[in-house]
């Protein structure tokens, strides 16, 4: 286990909760539960895979651990130092250090400035280099080291293809040489076989340069490769926290389960019974008094739907969010 | 008897110029009533105009260039757009990717689905076509459809709205159904409830699934086609192409997927990206990629390979390896 290791981010009981607007100005006060009470660390040199349904909070946690919003609730320590909240100056050395890659590499890159100018952007506003020419330099490298050729720095967006473009924002993120790399959906929106060029990417250079990461995904076979360990979010709330093994070797949460059971093979091989979940994903302004999970699983009994279970420990480093933690048992 | 079948079907588009590219090159196949044919490929291949195709929905510039696609025995490319209106719909209807923008906001959801049966069945009385709504959202697992047919689309979450989608596919009992990414914009646990319905309906006609996912595929249907740039490169029975893929881009495709047990070592990819329609060569199309390309892969189209009854294959490789077996 990587417990012995560095601590790269330290996640304490971080909420945030969105006020919706247009309720009774007398009535009670409702929010949108985003992210509600999350803990986790990040240990230096691993991949934390955080899996969920639309609608569970996983972006806004990334973004709030980024601090491009303010929490309204806990704190997040980047290598000790509590950086909860951060603004301007301080926020933008955090970014520094932790750096994000978005999911749409359409939408993220500017279609009026030339590639290598993008990538130079980041080099000078965090002065990494001296002046113009170095910067440069430094970006033809970094096309390089993503796999493009450093003569394409004179073009623009529209001349690559989805991939190139998804390269090009790792090149942007990797300007600033950074310890962390928050991929957000980052290739959701690519075709399979350039899907799988930029996992062996991201996994090429976490071996080259060190990295540590948070993928963020809602394909369980793609966080599942690319993740050390894997952070299962349902509304808001962490549900289950393992590493792969321990996540895919049976007795993980019935959300889980039911996630892996759901998850669509390209192959004929006989799989076990299909857990259908009955309904959809509730809302996040009146979760479930209980368990989050009560009103979908199958396994729920009385108590789930009255109290709500607490992250226990199950075995060493295996965090379950479950009435039943200790019973369940895989049904792999 | 087929339902449908496209036989050397062509479509390209037309360049400001006049010149038409070629998209489609002779796609053949066909689907039989009670199966489902899945159509998979990367963005830009063409799947979605082989569907579009179906419905004679191209969009504005593309152009028929040759072949045929049989409806009930009649070439749905000669028919008047009268004729056509009369099948579009009601014999032949489609499910599209994105639930939200095929309903209309501002329309009750009841009123759309019944929309189908007014506009086929003007004979129909209005309490009949109620009733009918009511049975279809019931048959698509939709709970208090008495009630929900006075919604607006609004008030429908994501996977619901699909299942408003279907219901509205299945009003007219159509021979054929055809499902454009009918469960990308979705979670994957409303995917499988969506999966489950689809099954159903597989019955009672001829299904055609377009998509990207190969797990879709082998959830639902029992026959495929992969197309890449335009070309169907392999298609057959389901077993034959997942058991023994035998072109190239279906085996790089297949082994570029991470599954939940897959070994976590490098992850096997194809070189490059798919090519523009400007540069797809006269050759064959997926030549600049393949490892086993060799010179005629890039001066010719292979023709299509019949390996055996439920499995044809467009390579040059593959052709002559079958001639080297029998």
């Amino acid at each position: 286990m990587s417990e012995d290791r560095a601590v790269m981010l330290q996640v304490s009981h971080l909420s945030k909760l969105y006020p919706v607007r247009g309720a009774r100005i007398l009535g009670p006060k409702r929010c949108v539960h985003a992210v509600d009470d999350v803990s986790f660390e990040l240990h230096a040199g691993e991949t934390l895979g955080i899996v969920g349904e639309s609608g569970s909070g996983k972006s806004t946690l990334a973004r709030t651990l980024l601090a491009l919003t303010p929490p309204t609730g806990g704190s997040v320590r980047y290598r000790g130092e509590d950086v909860t909240g951060f603004r301007g100056r301080a926020a933008r050395a955090l970014r520094a250090q932790v750096q994000m890659v978005f999911q749409d590499p359409y939408a993220s890159l500017n279609p009026k400035m030339k590639v290598g100018e993008a990538i130079c952007e980041p080099i000078l506003v965090n002065r990494r280099a001296a002046d113009r020419r170095e910067a440069a330099h430094k970006a033809r490298a970094l096309l390089a080291l993503v796999g493009l050729q450093p003569d394409m720095f004179d073009r623009y967006p529209h001349e690559f293809s989805g991939g190139q473009r998804q390269r090009i924002g790792i090149a942007r993120a990797l300007a600033v040489e950074p310890q962390v790399l928050i991929c957000d959906e980052s290739v959701s929106a690519l075709d399979v076989s350039v899907q799988a060029q930029i996992l062996n990417l991201f996994n090429d250079l976490k071996a080259r340069l060190g990295l540590t990461y948070i993928f963020i995904g809602h394909d369980l076979a793609v966080v599942r490769y690319i993740s050390d360990r894997i952070l299962v979010m349902y509304l808001g709330r962490v549900m289950e926290i393992a590493a792969c093994d321990q996540l895919f070797g049976g007795g993980a949460h019935p959300y889980t389960q039911s996630l892996v059971s759901a998850a669509l093979e390209p192959t004929l091989d006989q799989r076990g019974e299909r857990i259908l979940l009955q309904g959809d994903i509730p809302s996040p302004i009146d979760p479930p008094k209980g368990c989050r999970f009560c009103q979908r699983c199958f396994c729920a009994q009385g108590i789930c739907h009255d109290a709500e279970p607490d992250l226990s420990e199950r075995e060493p480093g295996h965090f379950v969010r479950c009435h039943f933690a200790q019973e369940v048992k895989g049904r792999a | 008897m087929a339902v449908i079948e496209f036989i050397d079907y062509s479509m390209g588009f037309q360049a400001q110029d006049g010149s038409v590219h070629n998209l489609i090159d002779r796609l053949s196949m066909k689907v039989e009533e009670g199966r489902a044919l899945g159509i998979v490929g990367e963005s830009g291949c063409g799947k979605s105009m082989a569907s579009l195709s179906v419905m004679r929905l191209l969009p504005h510039g593309a152009v028929v260039q040759g072949g045929q696609i049989l409806f009930e025995g009649r070439d749905l490319l000669q028919l008047s757009e009268a004729k056509i209106g009369g099948i579009r719909g009601n014999k032949i209807t489609m499910i599209f990717q994105e639930p939200m923008t095929a309903l209309n906001p501002v329309l009750r959801v009841g009123f759309q689905i019944g929309e189908a049966l007014r506009l086929h069945h003007p004979d129909m009385r209005r309490d009949e076509v109620e009733r009918a709504v009511i049975e279809a959202l019931d048959q698509v697992g939709i709970p208090q459809p008495r009630a929900r047919i006075h919604q607006y689309p609004h008030e429908f979450s994501g996977g619901m709205r699909q299942r408003v989608m279907i219901a509205m596919a299945m009003i007219n009992r159509p021979a054929l159904l055809i499902a454009d990414e009918p469960t990308t914009a979705l979670d994957v646990t409303i995917q499988a409830q969506i999966l489950d319905i689809m099954k159903q309906f597989k019955q009672s006609g001829g299904m055609v699934v377009v998509t990207h996912n190969l797990g879709v595929v082998a959830e639902l249907c029992e026959e495929v086609v992969v197309m890449y740039a335009g070309c169907a490169v392999e298609r057959g029975t389901v077993h034959a192409i997942f058991r023994h893929p035998r072109h190239p881009y279906t085996v790089g495709l297949m082994a570029a997927i991470p599954t939940l047990s897959s070994p976590k070592t490098p992850l096997k990819t194809i070189a490059g990206a798919v090519p523009a329609i400007m540069d797809f060569g006269v050759g064959c199309r997926f030549a600049q990629r393949c490892e086993h390309c060799q010179s005629i892969c890039r001066t010719q189209r292979p023709p299509e390979t019949w390996l055996d009854e439920a499995h044809v294959v467009q390579c040059w490789q593959a052709c002559g390896a079958a001639k080297g077996d029998a």
